[in-house]
């Protein structure tokens, strides 16, 4: 048996991604301003010239489950942020809340140094398993950005409750925090508590604010392209079930 | 710089085509394909778990590191040798049914746990006092608002109603409902969406988060 709407989705975001991509070559995807991203290309700089560090929290995606795809963007943004501070004396560090995740942060970072023809340095400590539970992983990732002379948290991945501990140990150290998850109570959460909230799909944004690789744009292109798809998909079925068709 | 549009690499490659054949197994159920995309995720099961260990490891290594840098960082550091090894040697020697390993975790981890758990609530409460006080916008405000109507509309109180707030039909609780479950699927579209093109940009090779 063929689970046709799901393969039909499937080929039609993978199909629209494609054209994007081809698309973006000839006319680049304008993008709106998102205050959080703004602040944070300035954040970095200062941060560099400061001597202090950038936390990104990459919470607790698990390979295995549909919440891995926030953390593939804070994996990406990960490697993109640490090709401008990796240069610094304070290079930035990363906590995970699982094995795999902390292994490809690794190797995200590693890359980045060979990229830069320097030689990879204390990476077990620049990306660190912080705790495994959500507790855990919250007080893990406090402390580090407590004692860490950090200078922007950038939290970007699966978090729950525990990003709270997480929003407060920055608002205290005065961080600039700009935050995001793919989980709602997290969403709730850092609008109280982070300087910037990515609300939604944002989140999956912040890799085509910081670079201008035409993939980033294309896919948020597609995203925009499918969510109007769903949007006119929701109106005319509505109005279809009104008029009882 | 000009991006070549897919860039082929080995570790590309294999993503490509381990990720199409999962897919692909969970669209249909041909026998060969289903076969596949179960041993890859067994192998994937597998190496998660190994990872797990060598997170563990590198948590241990970072907190070794860690005795040289001042009595406070110590302190902690200790405090995590201490915990990891009464969890090894519990989990490890006695086993995690073991009456010692579950009063452990009943009367140590649990308590921390869930007194953590109430710092974050009180963490939360001063947080939205912090909102008020520096900047209340109108999004803010509309958040503000919809905390308070929230909270009148579900805490109970002991044998009365709040009117036009608590109730199944009363007009608060309603609008909350419907409003609530219709911003809910709004960005629940929108996360899946997210990740679902993220995914694929991988898949087909457009963007590597990890690795060169």
């Amino acid at each position: 048996m063929i689970d046709g709407y799901s393969l039909l989705i499937f080929l039609g975001l993978s199909l629209l991604l494609v054209v994007s991509t081809l698309v973006q070559r000839k006319v680049p995807y304008t993008l709106r301003e998102i205050p959080g991203f703004q602040r944070l290309r300035r954040a970095i700089g200062l941060a560099v010239e400061d001597g202090k560090r950038i936390h990104i929290s990459l919470g607790r995606g698990v390979l295995l489950s549909e919440n891995f795809g926030v953390t593939l963007s804070g994996l990406g943004v990960l490697k993109l942020l640490s090709r401008f501070a990796l240069i610094s004396d304070h290079p930035p560090i990363a906590t995970t809340g699982e094995g795999s995740l902390m292994l490809l942060a690794q190797d995200g970072l590693r890359s980045t140094y060979n990229r830069l023809g320097l030689a990879p340095r204390n990476l077990p400590q620049q990306a660190v398993l912080a705790g495994t539970t959500p507790l855990a992983y919250g007080v893990g990732a406090y402390l580090e950005t407590r004692e860490g002379r950090i200078a922007v948290d950038l939290l970007i991945g699966h978090l729950g409750n525990e990003a709270a501990w997480l929003g407060e140990a920055s608002h205290r150290q005065g961080n600039l925090s700009i935050a995001g998850s793919d989980h709602l109570t997290a969403q709730a959460v850092f609008t109280a508590v982070a300087t910037y909230a990515l609300i939604g799909e944002e989140v999956f944004a912040a890799g085509a604010y910081l670079d201008s690789n035409t993939a980033q744009r294309a896919s948020l292109q597609t995203q925009d392209i499918a969510r109007w798809a769903i949007v006119v998909f929701l109106i005319l079925a509505s109005g279809a079930k009104l008029l009882g068709i | 710089m000009r991006q070549p549009f897919l860039s082929l690499s080995f570790s590309t490659l294999i993503t490509f085509l381990t990720g199409t054949v999962v897919l692909l197994g969970y669209f249909t159920d041909l026998p060969p394909l289903d076969g596949l995309r179960l041993r890859f995720l067994q192998w994937a099961v597998l190496l998660s778990a190994v990872a797990l260990l060598v997170g563990v490891l590198n948590l241990a290594r970072v907190h070794w590191s860690r005795f040289g840098e001042g009595i406070s960082k110590a302190l902690m550091s200790l405090a995590f040798f201490l915990g990891f090894f009464v969890a090894l040697l519990a989990g490890g020697l006695l086993g995690i049914q073991n009456t010692v390993t579950r009063a452990l975790v009943d009367f140590v981890i649990v308590p921390i746990e869930a007194s953590l758990f109430v710092v974050i609530l009180v963490v939360l409460i001063y947080a939205l006092t912090r909102m008020v006080r520096k900047q209340l916008s109108a999004f803010n405000f509309a958040f503000l608002a919809t905390v308070v109507l929230a909270l009148l509309g579900s805490v109970p109180l002991p044998a009365t109603q709040i009117p036009f707030f608590q109730g199944e039909d009363s007009p608060i609780s309603y609008a909350l409902r419907v409003l609530g479950t219709a911003g809910v699927r709004g960005l629940l579209i929108g996360i899946a969406l997210g990740s679902a093109v993220t995914g694929l940009r991988v898949l087909f090779g457009l963007d590597r988060p990890s690795g060169e």
